[in-house]
């Protein structure tokens, strides 16, 4: 039996985000109690959205797990669908990470020869390049990698 | 396994009559396609098992042995003038289907070439440094102008919370010392240590204020300048011997100099400590000769720094603790330093 359905995943991401939104809300009133907002995070803020990303990724992998394999895995071998869409989409995918790439090394060096860099901006380059190269594989994948699923005889009965 | 089949008959298209009839293994067919028309055809197997029951599969295929000729030398739209050779290929089984394909080498080459080129666009081009300048570039002013980037009128408020009981409803000083157009208030870097730290001694710290809010209290602060008039009738009779404006460089050395010699006993905000005495709001600074013979010559148990600081070095460390912590008493200047000697 092989479950891969999206129960788990959309309660994850909904965990996810409700844990985010806390995090929020409680910035919110420690910024009504202090006066003011503070620059750095408090340890329950950060305690949430730790937790909050943990689940979100979690829902995250999921979904992507049930787009790509389904529901149900099916024995037999499973051609890949292919298309001209996806090659465009993959082209584009590809552009985008090559042109982040490339923005990434002009980043570094402004850095050491003009100036100093807004410090979340390095991170927020390499996070976007990360989620590119994600995507390029998901959609790889997904049409042009071949799927094998062999039937395997239980080795016992302990389900996992 | 095979031994429930009685037998397999093997249909093509619509025939009434099986193309061959298996009994037995192997189960192998051979079909000649050269023997049919190219075209869609139907392969049906109806497989007969002893018990009776019977399972028909389709399969749907597509003969092409007699693939359109495929000129050879000569492209579509090309330009050609004298003799031209070109070779028609027709009925060959080894021809390819279409000619205007790129190779798989040609396809990586022109991937990497674009893909490279843009790679490099983003990575050199002075457009693309552009983008990084106005998207991640730090502001640069963000501290050097913190106090004229402050909003004066929200700072009134703050201040009216937090800093007039002790300061004046005007900044004219009561409790603390007037702050109105006071030298401090143009020193962002020490008004803004103060207010967080406090001064250890009467000026409890403000922790609670953002940088933002002590911006805004700097900015109000600066707009008063120095007309709050009760402080300056005090102020003005001691200070106006000295008069002129302090040098920001000088003060700047003065207060480096100041936190390294003599900080320790006077205190970071020269509110002194045990028998050193305050040098904040004390109105003996107001005379600047015996400011300079205490720094030059000092007073047990105080030790004199004539040996130590040039007269340039005595004249800033005068001229900072004259005109810090509210005080605002004027430059002193090396030449009366000199004179001094």
């Amino acid at each position: 039996m092989y479950r891969n359905d999206t129960v788990l995943p959309f309660f994850g991401v909904l965990f996810g985000v409700a844990l985010w939104y806390m995090a929020y809300l409680d910035g919110l009133h420690i910024a009504r109690l202090a006066g003011h907002t503070p620059e750095e995070l408090s340890v329950g803020q950060l305690g949430l959205i730790t937790f909050g990303i943990v689940f979100f990724l979690f829902g995250a992998i999921g979904y992507v797990s049930a787009w790509l394999e389904g529901s149900e895995l099916r024995p037999g071998k499973h051609e890949p669908p292919g298309g001209a869409a996806p090659m465009v989409v993959i082209f584009v995918l590809a552009l985008l990470l090559v042109g982040l790439s490339g923005l990434f090394v002009n980043a570094i060096l402004y850095g050491l020869t003009e100036g100093p860099l807004k410090p979340a901006f390095m991170g927020q380059l390499s996070a976007a390049i990360l989620l590119v190269m994600a995507l390029l594989l998901i959609v790889y994948k997904k049409f042009f990698v071949e799927d094998e699923v062999l039937v395997e005889d239980e080795h016992s009965e302990v389900p996992w | 396994m095979n031994q429930n089949i009685e037998r397999i008959e093997v249909f093509l298209d619509e025939s009434k009559e099986p193309l061959q009839v298996l009994t037995g293994p192997p189960f192998k067919v051979t079909l000649d396609t050269r023997q049919i028309p190219d075209g869609p055809h139907t392969l049906r197997v109806v497989t007969t098992f002893k018990g009776g029951q019977v399972e028909e599969e389709v399969i749907d295929f597509e003969v092409d042995n007699l693939p359109g000729p495929f000129i050879d030398g000569i492209d579509d739209g090309q330009q050609v003038r004298g003799s031209v050779e070109f070779e028609v290929v027709s009925g060959d089984y080894a021809a390819p289907k279409s000619g205007g394909g790129l190779s798989i080498v040609g396809a990586v080459l022109s991937a990497v070439l674009v893909l490279g080129l843009v790679w490099f666009y983003f990575a050199f081009a002075p457009s693309a440094k552009e983008i990084v300048k106005e998207t991640a570039a730090a502001p640069q002013e963000a501290t050097a102008h913190e106090g004229a980037a402050g909003d004066a009128a929200a700072g009134k408020d703050v201040f009216a919370a937090q800093c007039a009981i002790c300061h004046g409803a005007n900044a004219e000083g009561g409790a603390g010392p007037a702050l109105a157009g006071a030298p401090i208030v143009e020193n962002a870097a020490q008004f803004d240590k103060i207010v967080k730290e406090g001064t250890g001694g009467g000026m409890p710290p403000f922790a609670q204020l953002s940088d933002k809010e002590i911006a805004d209290v700097r900015a109000y602060l600066s707009s008063l300048g120095g007309g709050a008039a009760p402080a300056g009738e005090e102020a003005a009779p001691a200070a106006a011997p000295a008069g002129g404006a302090v040098d920001s460089a000088v003060m700047s050395e003065g207060e480096q100099l100041y936190l390294a010699s003599c900080a320790s006993c006077h205190q970071p905000n020269g509110t002194g400590m045990a028998t050193f005495p305050a040098l904040a709001g004390n109105a003996n600074l107001a005379d600047a000769d015996l400011v300079i013979d205490r720094i030059l010559n000092g007073k047990v148990p105080m030790p004199g720094f004539a040996g130590q600081f040039s007269d340039e070095q005595v004249a800033a460390v005068a001229t900072y603790i004259r005109n810090s912590w509210g005080n605002d008493f004027g430059p002193v200047s090396p030449d009366e330093v000199a004179a001094k000697r």
